[in-house]
């Protein structure tokens, strides 16, 4: 395993286990040499952002790039037969 | 307990909405009501398949009370893994009581839906895998409680699902009772997200849907290896509010009703 394997599994367990985040739907995935990405969905703006701020306070020496989207709560406009 | 009137909805049907992993604190509040306030039209029940919080305290659960409380719709729920973090699911499960939330731990409910009795049985449920791939009751104290409580939530589970005195039965779950909703998920991570336990359960009593949330990556259809729909409810995976199915009686139960006999499984 290398380095970045070992950040990679790092920030997996800190987007959990940082109270400031509890977030167990966010993907890491490496994309080149300390440089990841994030997605996934999460329920506000706020999570968003904060998620952003925590992994760039945790991880200076790392290019962490988000792509985080906020899930929609629209209205269901059909109904499936089950 | 009877269902508000939804003139939308066909003879012999419930409509059953659900969502899961809503994961509600003060910054999300008011964010579902909108969504919410024409439930009634739409849906006769409305089910929470887990995760209702962040971290499991009190407050969130308030949050969440105000959130789904006061629906026109019976709301049913079970609690997921995060509402369990602050080891404070009692006065969760307490709050949403209050709230006349209806909390379910391997116990079940009959609604009355329009003289339909709809039934359901909920857990939590928990991990450990899937034919093939499952971890066992085996080696350390803290493997072998781990795979004794799904076995134990399971079997319990299962018990308050066959229990019910109803026409229609549905199976509410957070963790996963097969792999086919789990789809999209890294593999190596299907140990944490449900169980065959739950599935064999479920399939032992044949319900008309079972619903469970947790997999944000997974996939909404599916079904167990027995035959049963399952749907995938978390938020993330139907990206609106909540999902509307309508679920017909099974037509054995609609028989021994016209034969004058209890309907049942």
């Amino acid at each position: 395993m290398n380095p970045d394997q070992y950040k990679e599994s790092e920030l997996q367990r800190v987007l959990t286990e940082d109270e400031r985040v509890s977030e167990q739907g966010i993907r890491v995935s490496h994309l080149e040499e300390r440089t990841f990405a994030l997605s996934g969905e999460v329920e506000s703006q706020k999570r968003k952002e904060r998620i952003e701020q925590v992994v760039a306070e945790r991880f200076p020496d790392l290019t962490v790039k988000s792509d985080i989207g906020v899930t929609r709560v629209h209205e269901p406009e059909e109904v499936e037969e089950v | 307990m009877s269902t508000a009137q939804n003139s939308n909805r066909p003879p012999n049907c419930v409509r059953v909405a659900a969502v899961g992993d809503v994961h509600i604190d003060e910054d999300v509040l008011g964010r579902y009501r909108p969504a919410l306030e024409r439930i009634g039209e739409k849906a006769d029940v409305l089910l929470l398949a887990g995760d209702l919080t962040r971290h499991g305290t009190g407050d969130e659960a308030r949050c969440v009370a105000t959130e789904f409380g006061g629906l026109p719709v019976p709301v049913v729920a079970v609690l997921g893994n995060h509402d369990y973090h602050s080891d404070a699911q009692e006065e969760v499960t307490k709050i949403l009581d209050d709230a006349g939330i209806i909390v379910l731990e391997r116990t079940g409910v009959v609604l009355d839906c329009f003289g339909i009795r709809l039934g359901i049985a909920g857990a939590k449920g928990f991990g450990g895998g899937f034919a093939g791939r499952c971890a066992s009751e085996f080696g350390e104290p803290e493997m072998k409680a781990f795979i004794r409580h799904t076995r134990v939530v399971s079997q319990e589970f299962g018990a308050a699902l066959a229990g019910l005195d109803c026409d229609m039965r549905i199976a509410l779950t957070h963790y996963a009772p097969t792999p086919d909703t789990l789809l999209g998920e890294p593999l190596e991570i299907y140990p944490f997200l449900g169980s065959y336990l739950l599935g064999e359960a479920i399939d032992a009593v044949c319900p008309a849907l079972a619903v469970h949330g947790h997999a944000h990556a997974g996939t909404e259809r599916g079904m167990t290896p027995g035959g049963v729909h399952v749907r995938n409810v978390a938020h993330p995976v139907i990206k609106q509010a909540y999902s509307v199915y309508q679920v017909a009686v099974p037509a054995r139960a609609e028989e021994t009703e016209k034969a004058g006999e209890p309907a049942g499984v």
